[in-house]
């Protein structure tokens, strides 16, 4: 078909305007035929808007006690109830939400930018920088990672806030990418067009950023969407365990743990917050598996 | 049209040389300032050498072996002339062009390009010394950067060598398509959107961005349907005479390269075994593989009968290539000598050479072959 196009003498003057189907245009074309994977993305662009507007919409103050009415169960005046000391649920999921979300997002984005650098310059200069820094990654990845992180936690003597809990995941959350990257990496080192660009003198520098990396941002974009969900999951656990972001300040991990002592007389209080961690992190796998397919070449219908 | 070529491309004209004119070098004497005359070679390589070596060992690594990828070439290739390059897969042909273009360190010798001993520049110099020398890729599919468009592809190296930048980048852009044949809006577009055919154009715009002197072109058609190869080909030749440019060919067959080439040479596991002038290759080849290898070239002419030499086995591992020459594993004509002594790669006269013990007498005996049909089948149409 493109054959007859060029036959056809197209006239030069009138340059049509044609769409240009850029790789990243057809990705979201794919992307939007995934139901799931959209549904995915509504719900985390609601919780995300709800986290943003939490001190507006909330209609409590996140740390209000109202010892008169503790456990009460959803009604009017606390539509998702109140814990044990009075607070009202809803306005704590809400201010939860911002504590998990940005953990979830900034960490990842932490391990990214770690994952990114290691793996790039692993894979393209291979040889004994490659070998020094995976060897690194395969030690980084046989510490029993929960219990680092349960003692890293515990030796913070300030707490942990949202800020440390980002370092912490962060930190020790970038081997799988860095791996990912590197191989990525290796593979587009194969192809001829970053030959191409050596022969053509790009600087280094320019050759992984213009040629390589564009060609791996794909799998960037899904490891990260379903890192967020495991950086939610990994904070929730924290907290819950006690060793994360500490009470007052609300999250859905310490919900939970409070929620253990009474989820047999105030069970909303389990509920809620189990609820939303499932529902976030399963919004991000959904849309990261749409972003996978939408990315593979090979899922091309 | 010609006008905007002329724009483009700011070399000189052809220097085009007959093929028997002056003394081939195929090795080499170290002559620095030769290729300051306009009909000297372009290019000058030396003893070539690359070995792979085979690592056994995961931390502790050594070195087990080498694969001998190309072992000792040497040839020069003059301005304005195509060298074809051919062998089967596997003979090195490939890693040659890449040696060529310090694409790849080389284990051992010395490229000569235009006056200067590549592998000695610095970086900075080297990368700037790339703007002389380009290649051409085999795959059309792979050798295009999916996530820029046809514009940035060609635009880019005109950036980094401070050829042209903005608006004056857009304009060569355009021309640029438009000689090897594309439209100039094809230039916001992606790869994805062309054919086979039409992204080896974009790859050969891509090439000729940077003004070269020497392009090598590394089986450009192979990966193409038969009726987009001699457009490509015919693109390739109406280039050469318009820019004066220099082409290494690399084939793996060669019918595709009689149609292109001043010059010949045929290679052999890491080894060039015969070059010479085109006409002296198809008429006179003297090498026993060049001869098999010719003799695979189908004649569409059902009344011409010819002696087909069908190779036995395989290509031998370049792990341990055969002692003494390297083809005798396949040669109908080898005996002992073969396997103790290495050819010598000797010129033969007229600028022909073999490496070959027994080339003289293989060329009687085509010739006597040649007698005898003639005088066994007299109703045969005279040839030539």
């Amino acid at each position: 078909m493109e054959d007859m196009q060029l036959e056809l003498a197209e006239p030069a003057a009138a340059e049509p305007k044609e769409l240009v189907q850029s790789p990243w245009r057809l990705a979201v074309r794919h992307f939007a035929r995934n139901p799931l994977a959209v549904a995915g993305l509504v719900f985390i662009a609601f919780v995300t808007l709800m986290a943003l507007f939490a001190p507006v919409i909330a209609p409590y103050k996140f740390d209000a006690i109202d010892l008169f009415n503790i456990k009460a169960p959803p009604s009017a005046q606390h539509w998702l109830g109140t814990d044990e000391l009075g607070r009202d649920e809803l306005t704590r999921l809400l201010y939860g939400a911002r504590v998990s979300l940005s953990v979830g997002l900034l960490a990842t984005l932490l391990s990214t930018l770690i994952g990114l650098v290691v793996g790039a310059v692993s894979g393209y200069f291979g040889g004994w920088i490659d070998t020094i820094l995976m060897r690194f990654v395969e030690a980084m990845l046989s510490f029993p990672s929960l219990f680092l992180l349960i003692i890293l936690a515990s030796l913070i003597p300030t707490g942990i806030d949202v800020k440390a809990m980002v370092l912490i995941l962060g930190l020790f959350g970038w081997m799988g990418l860095a791996r990912l990257i590197r191989a990525e990496f290796l593979a587009i080192k194969q192809k001829e067009y970053a030959e191409a660009a050596v022969a053509l003198g790009v600087p280094t520098w320019r050759i992984m950023l213009r040629h390589f990396l564009p060609n791996a941002l794909g799998v960037i974009i899904v490891s990260m969407t379903l890192g967020v969900g495991g950086n939610i999951l990994s904070e929730s656990a924290l907290s819950f365990l006690g060793v994360g972001i500490q009470p007052p300040t609300a999250s859905w991990g310490n919900m939970l743990t409070n929620a253990q002592d009474y989820v047999w007389n105030a069970p909303w209080l389990a509920v809620w917050p189990g609820l939303a961690i499932f529902l976030t992190v399963l919004a991000f796998n959904f849309v990261g598996d749409g972003l996978r397919d939408a990315f593979d070449p090979h899922s091309k219908r | 049209m010609t006008e905007a070529q002329g724009q483009v491309h700011t070399n000189g004209p052809a220097n085009r040389q007959t093929p028997t004119a002056g003394p081939p070098h195929p090795v080499t004497q170290a002559q620095a300032g030769a290729n300051a005359q306009p009909g000297g070679d372009l290019l000058q390589v030396m003893n070539l050498k690359k070995y792979f070596p085979i690592m056994r060992g995961i931390i502790f690594s050594r070195q087990i072996g080498a694969v001998r990828a190309v072992d000792g070439v040497s040839f020069s290739i003059r301005r304005g002339e195509t060298l074809g390059l051919v062998g089967e897969s596997g003979c090195g042909k490939t890693t040659t062009g890449r040696l060529i273009l310090r694409l790849l360190e080389p284990t051992a010798g010395k490229v000569i390009f235009d006056g200067q001993d590549i592998f000695a520049l610095p970086a900075d110099k080297m990368r700037a010394m790339r703007r002389q020398m380009q290649i051409i890729f085999q795959d059309p599919y792979a050798s295009l950067n999916p996530r820029m468009t046809v514009g940035d592809i060609i635009g880019e190296p005109m950036e980094i060598h401070g050829i042209a930048r903005g608006k004056e980048r857009e304009r060569r852009v355009k021309e640029l398509l438009d000689v090897v044949g594309l439209a100039p809006h094809h230039a916001r577009r992606y790869p994805h959107e062309f054919s086979g055919g039409q992204r080896q154009r974009i790859g050969v715009a891509r090439a000729l961005a940077v003004n070269p002197k020497l392009i090598i072109c590394d089986e450009p058609v192979s990966a193409l349907d038969v009726s987009i190869q001699a457009q490509v080909l015919n693109l390739l030749q109406d280039l050469q005479r318009e820019f004066g440019l220099t082409y290494l060919f690399i084939a793996h067959d060669l019918s595709v390269v009689k149609h292109i080439s001043n010059r010949v040479a045929v290679m052999y596991l890491g080894k060039i075994v015969e070059l010479a002038d085109k006409s002296t290759i198809y008429d006179d080849p003297r090498h026993p593989y060049t001869q098999a290898l010719l003799s695979a070239i189908p004649i569409p002419d059902p009344t011409v009968k010819k002696e087909r030499i069908i190779l036995q086995g395989d290509v031998p591992s370049p792990v341990r290539p055969p002692s003494g020459c390297r083809f005798h594993t396949r040669c109908p004509h080898a005996d002992e000598r073969c396997s103790a002594e290495e050819p010598q790669f000797a010129d033969v006269g007229g600028g022909h050479w073999v490496a070959c013990h027994y080339q003289e007498r293989l060329r009687r005996r085509v010739i006597r072959k040649e007698e005898e049909t003639r005088r066994s089948a007299p109703a045969a149409p005279a040839v030539g």
